[in-house]
């Protein structure tokens, strides 16, 4: 039998993240591969997490032991925002990891009533976890996919987010994954801006101005466009700072959601930024860190030669 | 006669225990507002108090008003005196503990030495609000537009309650002294605005130790602003500042920031 301790996905550190990916179709092959996983997690006296949709977390509740060695997260803490995705695992292992406890994940993401934005994020989110993670303290990540209904195409596009797969009873190497750089989808085509804005600093507070007006004339609630607002802001500022000085704002209504797309000069390195949950300790790196938090959808595209486009969605109310 | 008549309009909306700034274009736009300042004071019965030079050609200032020559106030800014630990004994007749009210014209442009630095200059500001706020008076602070930098004003706007006159140049957050130690925050703390913001904590804790803002009518507060804050108390030795009644946004972006886990000096109420 296949030791549970799985291989690193780095030849050179034996730390940080183990990323698993479950490829199952039905729920028996569900329940058999995590529970698997789980019996043998535990039986190397690991805690296991487990952050599902509510109704797959109702079936393991039923079928895992109830004795206080797995713990059901609260998976309304993640939205439907992908860029939530890793400051929770952040914030969840570290607690565990403070407590010196080794640490098993199950993470499983609603896929079903997403748009395609969502759905691209959250396959870029699955893959950035391997490098959030990369310096951690080891861990694994059972990441369950259900195959029935999928595209190969989709299976695919997951399974590239994966360096190791779940075989219902034990780790081996993932073929299809793809270390980097990360092939991001295109992003789709803009609507028909409403508002357009030319920013420097001067036109910051106009910039916040035309976007809270837009966002509350559309009915959005105070404290949400409040919210927006501060994203909108942070971003236009890391253009200001960082970014040649200036950009442009576009703003339309698509896909149920207020888009502000703001473009400048600038390039952003480091996939991570804004990603990692920031300590107490450092100077800066929060504006973009607000940003994900605070807007229920970021696409970031930044390239040397083209810049950088920025994409922050806020959801419309739904209508009665 | 516009720009004449929105600082009447201006002055006349001063209440007491406000501290409100003024940003004259010339020195002749200064005394002609002085005027206008003392004249609106005298119809009122209330008392004046300027403190700065007298306009070159004038002897007398109507409204009967008293006048403290900025070079007395330099001297003692030196020994580290205030202006308004000087009305004692230079202007008793001004006390506002006595008689009727008392409204105070500063020329900051000739009572701030050239060497001032910005810290220095927003704890005089900061204490101004404060000796307003304690005694009632209301203090308008006048900074010739040709004597200072644009930015430089458009910071130290944000030591005052409020803004007479010219308005083009406007404050993007307000400090208002409610009791000692305990400061209103109205308006947006921005990247542009998050060293004002700083120097403001600085000189908040600088006269007391422990800070209570209130952010109520702050609107808007970004990252560097946050930081701002909080490298600002952690620069001053025992310091502990207590924010109230911070909207939810302003909030969860202070869990988010991460200094809520080790920030211990700064809480949120």
């Amino acid at each position: 039998m296949t030791v549970f301790d799985p291989p690193s996905p780095s030849a050179e550190s034996a730390a940080g993240l183990r990323h698993v990916f479950y490829p199952y179709a039905g729920t028996d092959q569900y329940l058999q591969g995590v529970v698997a996983y789980t019996e043998q997690a535990l039986a190397e006296g690991a805690t296991v997490l487990v952050c599902a949709p509510e109704e797959r977390s109702q079936v393991l509740r039923a079928t895992l032991p109830a004795d206080g060695t797995v713990t059901f997260l609260d998976s309304a803490a993640l939205g439907r925002n992908p860029g939530l995705l890793i400051g929770a695992w952040q914030e969840w292992i570290g607690q565990r990891a403070r407590e010196g406890r080794a640490v098993c994940g199950l993470s499983e993401s609603q896929w079903a009533g997403r748009s395609a934005e969502q759905l691209s994020e959250m396959r870029y989110r699955e893959w950035l976890l391997n490098l959030a993670f990369a310096q951690a303290p080891a861990w694994s990540l059972l990441c369950p996919f259900d195959t029935a209904d999928q595209l190969t195409v989709d299976v695919l596009a997951m399974a590239r987010c994966h360096p190791l797969q779940w075989d219902g009873a034990g780790f081996v190497k993932a073929s299809d994954y793809v270390e980097g750089p990360y092939e991001f989808e295109p992003l789709t085509e803009a609507g028909n801006p409403a508002e357009e804005l030319d920013y420097s600093i001067a036109e910051l507070a106009p910039l916040r101005h035309l976007v809270s007006a837009r966002a509350l004339a559309l009915a959005i609630p105070a404290d949400k466009v409040r919210d927006f607002t501060v994203a909108v802001s942070e971003v236009a500022t890391n253009s200001i700072r960082h970014g040649g000085g200036r950009g442009v704002m576009r703003m339309w209504v698509g896909g149920g959601s207020l888009v502000c797309e703001l473009s400048d000069a600038g390039y952003i390195s480091d996939p991570l930024a804004g990603k990692i949950r920031p300590n107490g300790e450092q100077h800066g790196g929060r504006g973009l860190w607000f940003a994900h938090q605070l807007c229920d959808l970021v696409q970031i595209r930044s390239t040397r030669q083209d810049g950088t486009r920025i994409r922050l969605y806020l959801d419309l109310p739904e209508r009665p | 006669m516009v720009e004449a008549a929105r600082l009447a309009e201006g002055f006349s909306a001063l209440r007491s225990g406000k501290h409100a700034c003024w940003f004259p274009e010339s020195r002749d736009d200064y005394a002609a507002g002085a005027r206008t300042f003392a004249a609106q004071a005298r119809s009122a019965g209330d008392r004046v108090l300027i403190v700065g030079e007298r306009p070159s050609g004038s002897r007398e200032w109507p409204g009967a008003a008293l006048v403290i020559d900025p070079a007395e106030v330099d001297a003692a800014f030196r020994d580290g005196l205030a202006p308004w630990e000087l009305f004692p004994r230079l202007a008793p007749g001004a006390d506002p503990d006595h008689g009727n009210p008392v409204r105070v014209l500063a020329q900051m442009t000739s009572l701030v030495p050239a060497d001032c630095g910005f810290d220095e200059l927003v704890a005089l500001e900061l204490g101004w609000g404060q000796w307003a706020a304690g005694s009632g008076a209301s203090v308008v602070c006048a900074f010739q537009q040709d004597g200072w930098h644009e930015s430089v004003l458009r910071d130290v706007a944000c030591m005052h309650s409020g803004q007479v006159g010219d308005r083009r140049l406007t404050a993007n957050f307000r400090m208002t002294c409610l009791e000692p130690g305990w400061w209103k925050v109205d308006g947006v703390v921005d990247f542009v605005a998050a060293s004002a913001f700083g120097a403001a904590v600085r000189g908040a804790l600088a006269r007391s130790g422990v800070v209570r803002l209130r952010f109520d009518g702050l609107e808007l507060i970004d990252a560097a602003g946050i930081q701002e804050l909080v490298f600002s108390v952690r620069e001053t030795h025992g310091a502990y500042v207590r924010v109230e009644a911070a909207n939810p946004t302003v909030r969860r972006l202070w869990q988010l920031s991460g200094f809520d886990t080790v920030q211990q000096a700064v809480e949120f109420a």
